[in-house]
């Protein structure tokens, strides 16, 4: 199995990253957000051009490949204008001499201009949304070699095998992102995150609306965080069978320490414990769920031969009221996890 | 001396404490004991015009007296930790902490830069969970109960604590998640006041912060507030979202 694995940024991290983590195949980080953005937070200290040699000098000495994003699901339209492409093809150039060996993004624009004018992989973004046969054959016929598929399908196996069928790309899928399935906030947010984490940002937001209602929503029906598209490490066989070659952790906002961990599990093939720890996208939640990843063993089974109707079927809504738990007095002497039927009945008792 | 007071105190030493030792320019305008779901509990400085290099450059002053000032409120100082503010120097926030479990973990890793814009200047944990009389893990999940029971919702009190600022004002507040304006719209919340007042805050003011644009209750306050404020709060120059 070879994953790709997120970095956040900073060389301290990526030492002890490749010095413990297991099957790394590929290392992604943020780029400079002077030129493209990402959609997701970059941590101070955003990479310089400099840094970026010297990290993939680094990982290019252990055998594992650099990625670097560039997935702003917004662009802004620069890449359009005369100064915005000159821009890009500078820091582009710039990529091609450090020898990084892919960039991540999600407008066509750029795999075209990537696949035909340099000598590093464009690697299609989960955030270019390929959740068909049809889209993965546009971005292969757009230059892309390796299609990062839309996280809405990780649990669609009839659409992974039909890509697989109509594609040569590699496919390599997103394996702990923890966000609602089929997200109505996923396009909004990903346009404001890009705008906020982009070149010359000085947006000055009130709240992240798009992130708080999704928090609200997945404690008001926590059958949402088993709907999700994310694959268990013990699960990661069936992926195998059905042609996905490569398996990329979310996480790179995280601490160095939890990245190294779920890196692990996945390697390992095997997570005893929280689920909720593992998964990217959870926050806080995981210190309300608690998610016991042994117990769900078999369930990719219905997953596997999911129709996705979920008013119909409830098979996650059962299996979240059979499996999840939720903390109770976390961090003191009087800890427990309690199912979470019997915690809703009880306090809706009191209530009534 | 009651707790609000103690912080009262500490907040001013420590902004003289820093001034002295770089010259001045420093506001400490927050200070706040708190306890947080994942099962940490510390206490956390908001300063302005403090920078890294002043905290590195003065590390071996400021930080017993950091110490001194946690054990005073009953918390182990087993690590200490900045945060500055994205691509500056700039210092956000100065935690000194008795790290959950999982905290050991995630402050432990890449010399002292656990993530990029974190700084651990100590790290020195202890496995031993020894209740006291500040135990604001206790409090955080005795009010965290009490709020699911008022409710019937799955609440997550991601934070309790007691927070004192520079203008005088202090507060007892639970950051929260789960819970709308309607589950506490003209319901009892005698059980909050209570514990506020027993925490030495007077509830003078009692509101909830709602997530913009949503109905989701981010927050519930309350204050004893300084007279400059308790005239902003009657003049409306301060609205909150929800007065309870």
């Amino acid at each position: 199995m070879e994953l790709c694995v997120p970095h956040p940024g900073h060389f301290e991290a990526l030492k002890e990253i490749v010095k413990n983590g297991k099957n790394i195949n590929e290392i992604y980080m943020a780029g400079c957000p002077d030129f493209i953005g990402t959609v997701r937070r970059i941590l101070d200290s955003s990479p310089t051009i400099e840094d970026i040699k010297e990290q993939t000098e680094y990982v290019h000495e252990h055998g594992i490949k650099m990625n670097i994003l560039s997935n702003s699901s917004c662009l802004s339209g620069q890449h359009l204008t005369y100064q915005g492409n000159k821009t890009y093809r500078w820091y582009l150039d710039k990529l091609n001499d450090i020898g990084v060996d892919a960039i991540t993004v999600s407008d066509p624009y750029l795999v075209e201009m990537i696949s035909r004018e340099y000598d590093i992989e464009p690697v299609v973004s989960c955030i270019a949304f390929v959740d068909s046969p049809q889209k993965a054959e546009y971005f292969e016929e757009f230059g892309a070699t390796t299609l990062t598929l839309d996280t809405n399908i990780g649990k669609h196996f009839d659409l992974l095998e039909g890509i697989r069928e109509a594609t040569s790309c590699k496919l390599r899928i997103m394996v702990n992102e923890g966000c609602l399935y089929r997200c109505p906030f996923r396009y909004s947010h990903f346009n404001l995150t890009s705008h906020f984490f982009g070149p010359g940002s000085t947006l000055d937001i009130m709240g992240d609306y798009y992130h708080d209602k999704c928090v609200s929503m997945r404690i008001d029906n926590p059958e949402h965080i088993m709907r999700s598209g994310w694959v268990r490490p013990e699960d990661i066989s069936a992926y195998e069978k059905i042609g996905i070659d490569l398996f990329k952790i979310a996480g790179r906002i995280q601490s160095v320490n939890w990245i190294i961990n779920c890196t692990n599990a996945y390697a390992n093939r095997s997570f005893d414990g929280n689920l909720m720890d593992i998964l990217d996208g959870t926050g806080t939640l995981r210190n309300l769920f608690y998610v016991p990843n042994k117990e769900l063993d078999g369930a990719i089974e219905k997953w596997k031969v999911c129709d996705k109707l979920c008013h119909k079927c409830n098979f996650c809504k059962e299996l979240t009221n059979r499996v999840v738990r939720v903390y109770s007095g976390k961090g003191t002497q009087g800890e427990q996890v309690i199912p979470i039927n019997s915690l809703k009945s009880e306090i809706s008792n009191e209530t009534a | 001396m009651k707790l609000p007071d103690t912080l009262l105190k500490n907040r001013l030493d420590i902004e003289k404490g820093i001034n002295s030792l770089i010259g001045g320019g420093v506001s400490v305008y927050q200070l706040m004991l708190s306890s947080t779901s994942c099962g940490c509990v510390g206490l956390t400085l908001f300063p302005v015009g403090l920078k890294r290099e002043d905290v590195e450059v003065f590390n071996d002053m400021l930080l017993p007296q950091l110490k001194e000032i946690s054990k005073g409120v009953g918390v182990f100082p087993g690590a200490i930790v900045i945060q500055t503010r994205a691509d500056d120097s700039e210092i956000a926030k100065v935690k000194i902490q008795r790290l959950c479990k999982s905290c050991k973990i995630d402050y432990k890793g890449a010399e002292g830069k656990p993530w990029p814009g974190v700084y651990t200047l100590q790290y020195n944990p202890t496995d031993d969970y020894q209740p006291n009389d500040n135990d604001f893990l206790v409090y955080r999940s005795e009010i965290e109960g009490k709020i699911r029971k008022m409710s019937g919702k799955l609440v997550n009190v991601e934070e309790l604590g007691v927070f004192v600022l520079s203008c005088g004002c202090s507060g007892f507040l639970a950051a929260l998640s789960g819970l709308k304006a309607g589950d506490i719209t003209g319901k009892d919340l005698s059980f909050f006041k209570k514990m506020s007042s027993d925490l030495g805050i007077e509830p003078k003011i009692m509101y909830a912060a709602l997530s913009y644009g949503t109905d989701c209750v981010s927050s519930i306050t309350s204050k004893n507030t300084c007279s400059i404020c308790k005239v902003k709060y009657e003049k409306g120059v301060i609205l909150p979202d929800l007065v309870l």
